[in-house]
């Protein structure tokens, strides 16, 4: 479903994949979840990728890989999270 | 014009002559300068699941960095431990197959290493300015 047909609510959840790796997400350290978690990727020109929990869940996302289980954490935000920061969705 | 070096502690050592040396101000201002051997033994503790990485690592499709590039980046860190440097804030491949150490503080340092034995620097001062330079080993290809 686009954006354009479901504007996203500032209190809807969404998630980010984080892969169980140094820099990105280190169980040992508070928070565990590391800057590496939100770096874009090579090519994420224009800002990072998260997903809608309205239509993907977190099981989904996860299965969404061929990693073995347990390779990756999922981050839960709420998209109000983002723009309090400052930045558009 | 980026400032080619011949290797990583001439290109820190020179890059402190030339600025208000980030190592000891930034970094020390936030009081997460930590020189000890510890912190370093933590980086190359950090690079081995690193070096383990299969391709696909980030369920995006990103290749792992090579074993060359960690075994670079290891040689890196020793340089850099053994020169009394601060041990970086993070440690993390990238999905661009390369790995990344990072310096946070009221600067951001970060160095790049993107090939076996090269790599990228890049300071962001307090202003948001960044420079960029780069410097490789002499066991560079």
């Amino acid at each position: 479903m686009s954006e354009a047909a479901h504007p996203i609510d500032p209190d809807e959840p969404i998630l980010r994949r984080i892969p169980i790796v140094p820099g990105y997400f280190d169980p040992a350290k508070a928070p565990p979840v590391q800057a590496g978690a939100f770096r874009p990727n090579p090519d994420e020109l224009d800002g990072i990728s998260f997903f809608r929990e309205r239509e993907l869940s977190v099981s989904e996302l996860v299965a969404g890989t061929k990693r073995a289980a347990g390779s990756f954490a999922v981050a839960r935000l709420t998209a109000r999270d983002l723009l309090d920061l400052g930045l558009t969705l | 014009m980026i400032p080619v070096m011949d290797s990583p502690t001439q290109a820190l050592s020179g890059y402190s002559r030339q600025a208000d040396p980030y190592l000891a101000t930034s970094v020390a201002r936030v009081g997460i300068v930590d020189r000890s051997r510890d912190k370093w033994r933590n980086v190359v503790r950090a690079l081995e699941p690193i070096r383990r990485l299969r391709d696909d690592w980030d369920g995006l499709g990103a290749a792992a960095p090579s074993v060359e590039l960690v075994d670079s980046a290891i040689e890196l860190a020793g340089t850099l431990g053994r020169s009394d440097q601060p041990a970086p804030t993070t440690v993390a491949p990238t999905p661009a197959s390369t790995i990344l150490f990072t310096w946070d503080g009221t600067e951001y340092f970060e160095i790049e290493i993107r090939s076996p034995y090269r790599a990228e620097w890049m300071r962001v001062d307090e202003s948001g300015i960044a420079t960029h330079g780069e410097f490789a080993s002499s066991l560079a290809g």
